[in-house]
């Protein structure tokens, strides 16, 4: 354990310790005249230099001390290496507690909900259910000191993991409870709905995406000219046209439109052009287009069998839909078989701040200033 | 003044008023005060108690009847049959004003207005005749003398007007003393002590059969001295000011101010004077318990 200044500049400002003592010293040499009828008995005789010497010693401390703690508190005061071995026992929401403090053992571990923030227990409502388990648990232990023990509760399915065993730094104890989850029947992803806008020499291809759309079991796209705007929804736009991209498509694109053109439209000259799909015989068929403006897919050429034998193909309409479309990855597995793994590298811990005692200290040592400054002994003198 | 007049006397001082006794030194002639001759017959002698006897009683006053009859001696004592004039010399010079550092809302001047009122109470409760004169920068303010509770409320409505400023009114202008105040009375000079023509006037009172009391009124800090730093300080009166190191001066000062009390004292005693120094940190009526106390008035 050590302490660092993370802004040690801030011990300038200790030279406002120099004010209350020239406060102090120019006050006392402000002279009172004191009526003295015994006036006759006293003798002249001012004081033969001046003396440094203070009075009212606490209260003069007193504001140095506070100044100081000032100073101090501007630059940030905090403990590196704090030694922090207090077991914590993490609860997946939806996991009945009484079992979990059962089977964890009611030490005095620190009971958190995994869920954003790692809420305490006792104090904070049960967060929603369904949680980013695999995301948090890297989190947490990324957060929690080097010696803290953890302990996890989960129910016997895990949803929200992401397709792997979580790594950790820790060796984590992994308390499943056999908890019967409602099994949830699978969703079914609805194949995109198409909007195609075209111009005459586009208007070939049109029969093929109407092919692709009635085998993906998709309603049969939406199809104008190409002086027509497209439609702001989530469909996938379709442009079969050799004109550029209506002014709009930069924005829609960014709010996360999803763009097919055509081999003729014309492509930004900065843009960056990656290959997304080659048919088995290696010809290019789609590929993505990344420039500033956003990014979208592009036919690699005219939607003829001629150039484009794939089109033909009775594979087509899958390997279109696989393309345009990536299929969800798993995310429920059992418990059980996700016991998180050692080997990550572990995080340092942040330095921990002092400040909030200090703030209390200074409040305190205010209000005694405050005490001692209007004590009636003073007032008296006044 | 301000408008709330805190009451001259306080509750617990008025309580122990009751155990003095306002007593002039000599008690002679025709207007003694209380303790007279059996044997003298005059209006309004009336008898009050017999006291055992005690050394130095004159033995005139012994009753000898009842010597005959108990074997023991007793004095006669009686109601005063002629009350004594009392009058209360107030020093209200600007030197009045001082008051002490630690206690700011406590004049010197408000000291001796109690004292004041203190002593007319006592004279009143004996029937005894009162009068006030104050001598400052207004000169001579007089109260002429009297008896009663209009006469104490005279002499309440003249102390509240009562402002300490200016010097002890010059030699001329002191006449209406001597037109007033007549052989045998008994004057209280209330003051700081500081003024040379106020002493020489306790004097010449007193030379002149007058029965003088002289009550010193000095505060806290003319006895202490408890400044430590250099101060400037001022003469209420010349309005003088010198510069001095409390600290270095202090030890001097003491030395000089008791040697001038003492003095004072001497100069007192040897005028036949009766005098006290009381401390504004005092209680008001302590000096006039020092002087006119049961132990000190037994003897009269």
């Amino acid at each position: 354990m050590s302490l660092l200044w993370l802004f040690p500049a801030g011990f300038i400002a200790l030279a406002a310790l120099l004010l209350p003592l020239l406060i102090h010293l120019a006050r006392r040499s402000e002279q009172r005249i004191i009526d003295f009828a015994a006036l006759r008995w006293l003798s002249a005789k001012p004081r033969p230099h001046r003396r440094i010497r203070f009075d009212e010693w606490p209260l003069l401390l007193l504001r140095l001390l506070l100044l100081a703690l000032l100073a101090v508190l501007l630059a940030r005061p905090a403990l590196t290496g704090v030694v922090d071995t207090q077991a914590r026992i993490a609860v997946l929401p939806g996991v009945d507690l009484v079992a979990a403090q059962r089977a964890a053992g009611t030490t005095d571990a620190q009971w958190l909900w995994l869920a954003p923030g790692f809420p305490r227990i006792n104090k904070a409502a049960v967060p929603q259910s369904p949680q980013p388990v695999s995301s948090l648990l890297r989190e947490l232990d990324a957060t929690l000191p080097a010696d803290a023990t953890l302990t996890v509760v989960v129910p016997s399915v895990l949803d929200g993991l992401d397709a792997q065993r979580p790594q950790l730094s820790r060796a984590v104890r992994w308390q499943v409870l056999d908890q019967t989850a409602a099994a949830d029947e699978p969703t079914a992803l609805a194949p995109p709905e198409l909007q195609i806008r075209h111009d005459e020499a586009g208007k070939q291809g049109l029969r093929y995406l109407n092919a692709v759309a009635s085998a993906w079991n998709a309603p049969k796209p939406q199809t104008t000219d190409d002086t027509a705007a497209f439609g702001d929804d989530g469909k996938l736009h379709i442009w079969l046209s050799a004109k550029p991209l209506p002014a709009d498509t930069s924005a829609w694109l960014q709010r996360g439109g999803r763009l097919l053109v055509d081999a003729r439209t014309p492509v930004p000259a900065n843009a960056q052009r990656t290959p997304l799909w080659r048919d088995a015989n290696g010809v290019l068929v789609i590929e993505q287009i990344g420039t500033p403006q956003g990014q979208w897919l592009r036919w690699a050429a005219p939607l003829r069998p001629a150039s484009l034998p794939v089109l033909l193909d009775a594979e087509f309409p899958s390997d279109l839909r696989a393309v345009l479309q990536a299929a969800p990855t798993p995310r429920r597995a059992l418990a059980t078989t996700m016991q998180p793994g050692t080997g990550a590298a572990s995080y340092p811990q942040p330095a921990t701040e002092l400040s909030p005692w200090l703030l209390l200290a200074i409040a305190l040592l205010f209000l005694l200033e405050r005490w001692l400054a209007s004590a009636p002994r003073r007032r008296g003198q006044a | 003044m301000s408008a709330p007049t805190p009451p001259l006397i306080p509750a617990d001082v008025r309580s122990r008023l009751r155990s003095l006794r306002l007593w002039p030194q000599r008690a002679s002639g025709n207007r003694g005060i209380g303790a007279h001759a059996s044997r003298s017959r005059g209006a309004g002698l009336e008898f009050a108690q017999y006291r055992a006897y005690e050394p130095g009683d004159e033995l005139r006053q012994i009753d000898w009847k009842l010597y005959a009859r108990s074997d023991r001696f007793f004095v006669r004592e009686s109601e005063r049959e002629s009350p004594i004039t009392v009058w209360l010399l107030l020093d209200a010079s600007a030197s009045m004003s001082q008051e002490d550092q630690a206690r700011p809302d406590w004049q010197r001047l408000d000291a001796a207005k109690a004292l004041v009122a203190c002593l007319a109470e006592l004279a009143m409760q004996q029937g005894d005749a009162f009068g006030l004169i104050a001598l400052g920068g207004d000169g001579v303010q007089l109260l002429s003398a009297g008896n009663g509770l209009r006469q104490r409320d005279r002499l309440h409505l003249l102390l509240h007007t009562l402002q300490a400023k200016g010097q002890w009114p010059p030699q001329q202008r002191l006449s209406p003393l001597w037109e007033r105040i007549a052989s045998n009375d008994l004057v209280v000079m209330i003051g700081d002590g500081f003024d040379a023509a106020g002493i020489e006037l306790a004097e010449r009172l007193a030379k002149a059969r007058r029965d003088v009391v002289h009550l010193q009124l000095l505060t806290v800090e003319e006895r202490d001295f408890p400044f430590r730093d250099g101060h400037r300080f001022r003469d209420p009166e010349t309005g003088d000011e010198l510069l001095s190191d409390g600290a270095t001066v202090r030890a001097e000062y003491l030395t000089r101010f008791q040697e001038a009390q003492r003095v004072l004292d001497a100069r007192l005693q040897a005028a036949g004077i009766r005098h006290d120094t009381a401390y504004l940190d005092e209680a008001i009526d302590a000096p006039l318990q020092r002087l006119f106390g049961r132990r000190a008035g037994s003897g009269a």
